[in-house]
């Protein structure tokens, strides 16, 4: 998979933002009353994410690092009033139904969040298509919502009447028209085109999608096959959680600190040249940047994870860990007394530890 | 294992009684209100009853079965939920509504919160709001002996006079109603159960009835009632307050455990039961303010929590210390500054090109939306020009002068191909709305005939406000000649009645007036010429 269909698998499915980081939740429950309300913030919110994303992505050399916040916000608010003028243009009908949340996509945080966490790091292409994959997944989710709460609160699919009284099946003849008389007998439960009916919308949904994510990843552990494609190291840097979830691994270091732990059984060894080619592969990016040496340690620094005041020191990332359970329900400890010997997550941890140790390190140089 | 020592967790001290033999005093205390109500509103309520029970029963069963969690129905809470879910519907509503109701009282608000003892709001309650919201209009229309009436509550809202209200009627509760609130007595004896038995303690509801009281005599003086015991004794006989008060404000779960905090609760109930009745757009109030209260009950126990001795002590000695602030130097204060000037002063360059060019089209297309309105509201004539005299003051002067809150925004004549006058279309903003202004524009005709209405901006409640904007709806102020249109909600029989909006009183009421307002100053341009009554109002111009 190139790098750019990768972006946008990662943006529509893998990490999709309604359902998967949870981001712009406050759009996502105040514009889905309707699928095409859903549909046409969505692809607003699409047009200025791959805006803003090729925007900074360009300018993530020049922008000074202390200001990139600011920054980020003006280049966002500028398109989206951009656009909010193209709209009242040239599309008055879509302006006058989404009105009062165009603005609010300045403050959207899956905007800024693509922006700090893939578009200033990044280079310019396959920021775009990281933008565009967010915001189709963001379209998704959003129309998806949309078409639920308005088939259950007003009995129609995209606008048309498809249940309750007076719906478009009644007008035809023979058997469809049997089919819609059965169908007007329902009544539309208004609540869920109100305000109440998003959240309950979204929380079956998250449920759903999760209860499935559960499975899967079960399952693939017991056939012992690599972890599930929601929770690779290669998707911790988009991830909420990056820093407690007790796998903190970031793009570059990983191939490295794999490569240096022992491994010893047949699993390991597969993961591990899995890595080696990941590492291949990184080195030959490296290699094409060569040209442009300033760059290239401007993007390693920048690759670092920033921390906060919050980050958590080495030993909360530990005692996090020995908490969490893994995929089977076991507590880390038990299966360590268990097998007796390194499994998966003893090599986690120990990359975790070297991860933090060489941060430390640095932060303190720093 | 060793269970020799085996240590649990407080509480080491167990009272005999369970949960399930608590619940069956609820549900002893709740049984002359049930009889009441089965004799009142005779097989619907039977059968609403036992739909509701045996439902709330089942859906819990199916829930734990399907989760492998432990089956509790055998603890009664489930009877109980249904039991009150029942008495808190009208007789007259389908038995789906019913299922459906149990569904969401035992799934949602209850299981899905991890069952008994977990649940943030009582079930029954979330499940009466939940069908309030969903079906406005089946949920509050009760009959009573086969007519469906307004209950004496509305009665009191709508007309404000006591004469048309039976106190005693109410307090024995032969009045139309919810299946379980009418009858006052039976709740008593039900509610003096549960005290003897100590199963509720009289914190809550007395200092939530108290409160109430307080509030009503107060507004009962204030409003030039007088100190009128009558409409104290009918909003403390009316409504679900009784059933409120004594069965669901008490619920253990959703209830603060600190004794300061059932205070606080029973305060926080009779001000919100106060304001959602004599304030709100509907009659009663017991269940929106009951659930409310159950949502702050966590605020309210944290606030109320008792201090162990000597807590806080140590705070006090330890003083703040302070955080050390990074400092940025002078050098990337600069570029900082520099750099964020740069993208400032380019993105400012580059919104105000577009402005530039979009700035015709945008014109172009508010002119198209604003003759397509007009059109729609005047479809025979052939050009719109705008009104030579029109003066915004002297316009808001006619509107306020005849008492409506909305302004004339606009007015233009609407002429046919010959240039002759056919009428004026007025474009009106109230500021009556549920949420935010409506504008709309509406169509007179020159002898005052209006000539419909179509809404320029309206931002209400989907499926309540927003029914305004249907061809049903608008097409009653189209093609009538009146001097004032008003709504009703019985149904409209004359020209001048408009139906109003079910469950959006509020929203009919600013679109009648908007259009009254745009009637009143239609007759003050024509200066009582083509209408002459409009003289009264228009004559001083």
């Amino acid at each position: 998979m190139g790098k750019c269909t990768e972006r946008l698998y990662n943006g529509i499915v893998k990490e999709n933002p309604t359902f998967v980081q949870m981001l712009g939740m406050c759009p996502t429950l105040a514009v889905t009353s309707s699928a095409i309300n859903g549909a046409g913030m969505g692809l607003t919110t699409t047009c200025i994410l791959v805006l803003s994303n090729f925007m900074i992505s360009a300018l993530r050399k020049v922008i000074p690092d202390k200001v990139r916040i600011p920054s980020f916000i003006v280049i966002i608010a500028s398109f989206v009033t951009i656009i909010q003028f193209l709209l009242q243009a040239y599309l008055p009908s879509l302006n006058s139904s989404l009105g009062l949340y165009i603005p609010l996509i300045v403050v959207n945080c899956i905007i800024l969040g693509r922006a700090e966490a893939y578009a200033s790091k990044n280079k310019v292409l396959p920021s775009i298509f990281d933008g565009l994959g967010m915001g189709l997944g963001f379209t998704v989710g959003l129309t998806l919502i949309g078409m639920f709460r308005e088939l259950v609160g007003k009995g129609c699919v995209f606008g048309f009447q498809i249940l309750g009284d007076g719906n478009l099946l009644q007008n035809s003849s023979g058997i469809i028209k049997g089919i819609g008389n059965a169908l007007s007998l329902y009544t539309p439960i208004t609540i869920f085109v109100l305000a109440p009916g998003a959240f309950f919308v979204l929380a079956f949904i998250i449920a759903f999608i999760n209860k499935r994510n559960a499975k899967k990843a079960a399952e693939a552990l017991a056939n012992g096959e690599e972890i599930p494609a929601a929770c690779r190291p290669d998707s911790c840097a988009g991830c909420i959680n990056a820093a407690c979830c007790g796998k903190l691994v970031s793009e570059t270091s990983v191939p490295v600190k794999a490569a240096e732990a022992p491994a010893k059984s047949a699993e390991d060894a597969k993961q591990v040249k899995k890595q080696e080619e990941a590492q291949a592969s990184s080195e030959k990016n490296l290699a094409n940047n060569k040209a442009d040496e300033a760059d290239k340690s401007e993007e390693v620094k920048r690759d670092e994870p920033r921390l906060s005041p919050y980050a958590p020191t080495r030993e909360s990332v530990l005692a996090d860990i020995k908490l969490v359970p893994n995929a089977t329900g076991k507590m880390l400890k038990e299966h360590e007394e268990e097998v007796n010997e390194p499994s998966d997550s003893d090599i986690k941890l120990k990359e975790t530890m070297a991860h933090i140790k060489n941060k430390m390190g640095k932060e303190g140089k720093r | 294992m060793d269970n020799t020592f085996k240590i649990s967790s407080s509480p080491h001290v167990r009272d005999k009684r369970s949960t399930q033999s608590i619940m069956l005093d609820v549900i002893i205390a709740l049984l002359p209100a049930t009889l009441f109500g089965i004799i009142n509103f005779e097989l619907n309520a039977m059968i609403l009853i036992l739909t509701c029970v045996v439902s709330c029963v089942l859906f819990e069963w199916l829930y734990q079965k399907m989760m492998n969690r432990k089956v509790t129905i055998g603890d009664l809470s489930a009877v109980v939920t249904g039991l009150l879910l029942a008495l808190n519907l009208s007789p007259d509503v389908p038995v789906w509504m019913a299922i459906l109701g149990s569904a969401f009282a035992i799934i949602i608000v209850k299981q899905l919160f991890g069952g008994l003892g977990f649940n943030f709001m009582n079930p029954a309650l979330g499940a009466r709001c939940f069908l309030l919201i969903s079906f406005a209009g089946r949920m509050t229309s009760f009959s009573y002996d086969g007519v469906t009436t307004a209950t004496p509550l509305a009665v009191l809202k709508n007309t404000g006079d006591l004469a048309n209200v039976n106190v005693l009627n109410m307090f024995l509760g032969n009045i139309p109603g919810t299946i379980g609130e009418t009858s006052v007595v039976c709740l008593l004896v039900g509610a003096a159960y549960l005290l003897i038995r100590r199963v509720i303690k009289p914190v809550i509801p007395f200092t939530y009835i108290g409160t109430f009281a307080v509030l009503i005599m107060i507004y009962a003086v204030a409003s030039g009632r007088g100190f009128d015991l009558t409409f104290l004794a009918a909003h403390l006989c009316g409504g679900g307050l009784m059933l409120g008060a004594f069965f669901m404000a008490t619920d253990y779960v959703t209830s603060p455990i600190t004794p300061a905090g059932k205070v606080v609760f029973g305060v926080i109930l009779g001000i919100l039961t106060f304001c959602f009745r004599i304030y709100g757009g509907s009659a009663e109030g017991v269940s929106y303010a009951i659930i409310f209260s159950n949502l702050l009950v966590p605020l309210i126990e944290r606030w109320t929590q008792p201090k162990s001795f000597g807590e806080g002590a140590e705070l006090a000695a330890q003083g703040d210390t302070a955080g050390t602030k990074s400092k940025m130097d002078t050098k990337s204060i600069v570029i900082a500054t520099i750099a964020i000037m740069i993208i400032t002063v380019i993105a400012g360059f580059a919104l105000a090109y577009v402005y530039k060019i979009t700035k015709d089209p945008i014109a172009v297309t508010e002119q198209k939306a604003k003759e397509e309105a007009y059109k729609a509201v005047f479809d025979d004539a052939d050009s719109f020009d705008s009104y030579a005299d029109f003066d915004v003051d002297a316009a808001a002067k006619v509107v306020s002068d005849a008492g409506y809150n909305a302004d004339i925004d606009e007015i233009v004549e609407a002429k046919d191909s010959d240039g002759s006058v056919l009428g004026y279309v007025v474009t009106v903003t109230s500021h009556e709305a549920y949420s935010g202004d409506l504008q709309l524009a509406m169509g007179v005709r020159a002898d005052g005939t209006t000539n419909g209405i179509s809404f320029l901006s309206l931002s209400e409640t989907a499926g309540l406000g927003m029914e305004a904007d249907t061809d049903s709806f608008k097409s009653q102020f189209a093609d009538k000649k009146v001097d004032k249109f008003q709504y009703t909600k019985s149904g409209a029989t004359v020209d001048e009645e408009i139906d109003a909006l079910s469950g959006a009183t509020i929203t009919t009421n600013a679109v009648t007036n908007a259009v009254n307002a745009g009637l009143e100053y239609v007759k003050a341009i024509n200066g009582g010429a083509a209408d002459s009554s409009a003289a009264s109002n228009g004559g001083d111009k």
